[in-house]
């Protein structure tokens, strides 16, 4: 454990608040594209969220649950009237997941006042990740790398809820939604490619592939959490010979 | 109310499903290996949401080609180091030119 990730000495100190503007903005404009890539997706939980029963607290759920498949999950469970209790702990487990997400930023954090973690971690998802692991290979202090966090978490937040409020009235387009959605796939594509020049990457990215496809006829609804495993322990262990 | 007891239910366990490492990592440190496995681990879960897109998450489902040439498409730009604008613009491009004569 000595060689673990601690908060450096400037953890504690702030950039000068002209630094933290450019570092918010910056982060705001890397989400931006993936909130549009998106926008497809957000749009199909805007329609489930405008066929709920209870509009409201379904809308409410977009900022509480925090992530799309995890809301449309508890929707579409509801709607096809299963038991509360078994809908409420699928749902969890959809968003199990992030904890990973949430224990590779964890380091970014360290240091920071309680409040700071509370926000990251209630904004934790694929996208605002993937803008926080990129800005993390740039050298940077804590602090910026924060700030920079931050902006990708409004930006995301608030276009996300912008595009679900539109779908939740217009409610679904026959043969739009389906048509709009390869967005999705091309947006996340655009975050994994860049990965396979790590070490380990084309490892990872390989071993996440197979798992996923073997394991979706098996195990339906495990397969994300398998393919991460796999890419995990492929991506370590190639990227620990290598070095 | 239910949907509220729900939404209520699922904010709070996630929030806490999320929180928990922070606090962890905070109080135990994290070792370079487990957060280059970590790093791994996520970008392994956004490559499987990619494959399920793509193959659809059915049992049964088949591949659209439509959906197989954008996605192709987009990882070739994607590997040239184009921005994700340009990934999401061509790949939907070349996902119109096949879907739209078919339709």
């Amino acid at each position: 454990m000595a060689a673990a990730l601690r908060p450096s000495p400037r953890a504690g100190r702030s950039p000068a608040p002209a630094g933290r503007r450019a570092e918010f903005r910056a982060g705001a404009r890397a989400a931006a594209p993936l909130v549009v890539g998106l926008a497809p997706f957000a749009l199909l939980v805007g329609a489930a969220v405008g066929g709920s029963t209870d509009v409201l607290a379904a809308w409410t759920g977009t900022l509480l649950v925090y992530g799309g498949s995890a809301q449309l999950t508890l929707l579409q469970m509801l709607r096809d009237g299963a038991a509360a209790w078994t809908a409420v702990l699928v749902t969890v487990l959809v968003n199990a997941r992030l904890a990973v997400y949430s224990t590779s930023l964890a380091p970014v954090f360290a240091g920071a006042p309680l409040r700071w973690k509370v926000l990251a971690a209630a904004t934790v998802v694929e996208p605002t990740w993937a803008v926080a692991e990129r800005r993390a290979r740039e050298p940077t202090d804590p602090v910026g790398a924060r700030v920079h966090y931050a902006g990708a978490a409004v930006a995301m937040t608030v276009g996300w809820l912008a595009v679900v409020t539109v779908g939740s009235v217009v409610g679904r387009v026959d043969g739009l939604a389906t048509h709009l959605a390869v967005a999705v796939p091309l947006c996340l594509l655009a975050l994994v490619v860049p990965h396979v020049r790590r070490p380990g990457g084309l490892a990872a990215v390989v071993a996440a592939v197979v798992t996923a496809l073997a394991a979706r006829p098996l195990l339906p609804g495990a397969d994300v959490l398998l393919a991460m495993a796999a890419a995990g322990i492929a991506g370590s262990v190639v990227s620990r010979r290598r070095s | 109310m239910v949907v509220w007891l729900c939404v209520l239910a699922v904010g709070a366990a996630s929030l806490a499903v999320r929180l928990l490492p922070f606090l962890a990592v905070e109080r135990f440190g994290l070792p370079p290996r487990m957060a280059d496995a970590l790093r791994h681990a996520g970008t392994g879960a956004v490559t499987a949401l990619v494959v399920l897109a793509v193959v659809g998450s059915g049992a049964g489902s088949r591949p659209d080609p439509a959906v197989l040439l954008a996605v192709g498409v987009g990882a070739l730009l994607a590997w040239r180091g184009r921005s994700m604008l340009w990934v999401v613009g061509a790949g939907g491009c070349a996902y119109a030119a096949l879907s739209l004569p078919l339709a």
